[in-house]
């Protein structure tokens, strides 16, 4: 080993605590501009790959960042939700297959996404376990959430009440996981996925029950008994609602209403062309439609120019840091070249040239560069296993 | 042979100097430097081993001029030529035993520390007995035990010229006489020229020239002072 790396070597080990410091400081101002960097590159990967996914997207108006981040990453709510009508009108339209969704409950914190098998098709979510839905109740599991929850195919899963302090709500759903999905580093590895029906079923629009008691009148007419009109259903406390979906009681279950009116909170709409996707938007630009319609990818550009904007202020506040450790750092060597003056003499003495001075002070400075450069680097490689967990976070 | 002629030296502050007419020091001659602090000794050291140039005369060691060397040559000549002892050792408290007898090895930039290297610096640790010490950190050694890595370190450059400025100044009697039988014994085996500067009059008979800097005398070496005016230095033969 060169003589020079050697004293600098054993001049760093033997002021370690010192040395272990400066690298610290030195490895802090290499990495945050460097983990901001890789941070915002691999969030904002992930933001456009999932928008430019997603061609349009149909919700109740509102704000359109929120119907965005709703639909692509199951993030938040909109404030208003739409309707199966609305889905209905854009196929009927002719011009975009539409993917309707409703994404308003959880189970154990992750997203229930209740949507058509088309979903799947157009993520290109494949079953890695199991099978796909088969009945009402069937739910597929995102990859995460199967790892996370430690779910395998036959399981159950429940999901979350709206609101603990709403007696007459809906009530919880035991769901049977049919399938676990492959991973697809996207959001829908952090979500469950339902059928609309079951999605309904959940939102209590839909519901299973034994089949009520019949309460006789007595005062009644042998006429009507005959025809059965004396036969009143009673639905009173002892009728038994299904909180799970099986093979016994499926054909139990049912729904109220007109289904053109069950809600929805957005729709994916994928134009056939892109003729189609201008008519689309056009149909779209009355302000008195409840309904507003979004080009996702224009609006995480919007989303993502701010983040650069933010990303500058940090960049300043990093450039300031850096500005300070250097200060430091020179400070550190006058200090250090004042402090060892005697050694410095002494080497002088013997024979050491002041070149040589200064090359012992600049390997010295070059290994807490090289060391806080590795150091930098291995965290940098350990945040790369760590990044999309955090993107996926953030997005 | 060392040899000074009309060799004249002023700091750059200008309130202290020295002037040597003529002073002729064969190789393997022992020379103690006595007097008082601040009369010049450690001057002539810095002289005699060119740290210092004079801005007058000529020093000539074994034929070669050393005044005419460029910092690069001087720098050279001491790493080669010349070992050095100093009263508070200067042993870098970050390297252990090994590496301190190695130092001058280790600040010669144009070369790499050899095998052959290590293996001197064993040889020079057994003889001084420091081997079983070689991996100690200088902090867990005795005065005397840095003293005698500080001579180790001075001669593994195997030197022609032995400077020890006051080396003795810290030690205990016991410790003292050690170190100094030390540094005859090891400039004999090497032939090499000893000069000392010492305190201690105690010693001076076992020198084979005194230079008196206290005693005025034609010694060939004068004080040039602010105050007090001129005084000379004496040079003695040691009988």
């Amino acid at each position: 080993m060169n003589g020079t790396f050697l004293l600098a070597r054993r001049h760093l080990w033997h002021h370690r605590w010192r040395s272990a410091v400066l690298v610290g400081c030195l490895t802090l101002t290499f990495l945050l501009p460097v983990g901001l960097q890789f941070f915002s590159t691999h969030l904002e990967a992930r933001l456009t790959a999932r928008a430019n996914a997603t061609p349009l997207v149909v919700g109740a108006a509102g704000s359109e960042l929120d119907l965005a981040l709703h639909a692509l990453h199951f993030r938040g709510q909109p404030s208003r939700e739409t309707t199966m009508a609305e889905s209905n009108r854009i196929s009927e339209g002719g011009l975009a297959k539409s993917i309707p969704m409703l994404v308003r409950f959880k189970a154990e914190g992750w997203p229930i996404v209740g949507t058509t098998t088309d979903y799947l098709r157009l993520r290109k979510l494949k079953v890695a376990k199991g099978h796909s839905w088969k009945r009402r109740g069937d739910c597929l599991v995102g990859a995460t959430v199967a790892k996370q929850l430690n779910l395998e195919p036959g399981d159950g899963l429940m999901t979350e009440p709206e609101n603990v302090f709403e007696l007459d709500g809906s009530f919880p759903l035991r769901m049977r996981v049919a399938g676990i999905l492959s991973e697809s580093d996207s959001p829908d590895d952090s979500a469950v996925f339902i059928g609309l029906e079951t999605a309904w079923i959940i939102a209590g629009i839909g519901h299973g029950h034994a089949a009520p008691r019949k309460r006789e009148m007595p005062d009644a007419s042998p006429n009507s008994r005959a025809t059965g009109e004396a036969d009143v259903p009673m639905h009173d406390a002892s009728l038994i609602e299904y909180t799970e979906i099986t093979e016994e009681n499926a054909g139990s279950f049912h729904f109220h209403g007109d289904r053109n009116s069950f809600p929805l909170t957005a729709i994916l709409a994928i134009p056939h062309d892109e003729a189609s996707e201008t008519l689309l938007l056009g149909r779209y630009l009355s302000d008195d439609d409840p309904a507003q319609i979004i080009r996702p990818v224009e609006v995480i550009d919007e989303l993502l120019t701010m983040v650069m904007r933010i990303r500058q202020l940090f960049e300043l506040a990093f450039a300031s840091m850096a500005t300070v450790t250097a200060a430091m750092l020179a400070l550190f060597v006058v200090l250090t070249v004042q402090l060892r003056q005697r050694e410095f003499a002494t080497m002088f003495r013997i024979g050491c040239g002041r070149f040589m001075i200064v090359r012992l002070v600049g390997s010295e400075l070059l290994l807490l560069f090289v060391i806080s450069s590795l150091a930098t680097m291995l965290i940098a490689i350990a945040f790369t296993f760590v990044a999309p967990r955090l993107s996926s976070l953030l997005a | 042979m060392l040899e000074i002629d009309d060799l004249e030296f002023r700091y750059e502050s200008g309130s202290f100097g020295l002037r040597v007419s003529s002073l002729r020091i064969p190789a393997g001659e022992s020379v103690a430097l006595v007097g008082p602090s601040g009369c010049g000794k450690t001057t002539l050291l810095n002289l005699v081993s060119a740290i210092v140039v004079p801005s007058v005369g000529n020093i000539r060691f074994e034929g070669r001029e050393l005044t005419r060397l460029d910092d690069a040559a001087r720098r050279a000549f001491r790493i080669s030529s010349v070992g050095m002892v100093f009263q508070e050792f200067e042993l870098l408290e970050y390297l252990n035993v090994e590496e301190n007898i190695l130092l001058p090895f280790l600040l010669n930039s144009s070369q790499r520390l050899k095998h052959e290297s290590r293996a001197t610096a064993g040889e020079l640790a057994e003889s001084l007995g420091l081997r079983p010490l070689l991996h100690r950190r200088i902090d867990q050694l005795s005065h005397g035990e840095r003293q005698r890595v500080a001579i180790a370190r001075a001669l593994i450059t195997n030197p022609q010229l032995l400077l020890a400025d006051e080396p003795t100044g810290n030690l205990d009697p016991a410790t003292r006489d050690r170190i100094v039988d030390l540094l005859f014994e090891q400039a004999t085996i090497r032939q090499a020229t000893l000069f000392m500067a010492t305190h201690d009059h105690s010693l001076i008979q076992r020198f084979d020239r005194v230079i008196d800097f206290s005693a005025p005398a034609d010694s060939g070496i004068e004080l040039l002072l602010d105050k007090p005016a001129h005084s000379t230095v004496n040079e003695e033969g040691d009988s």
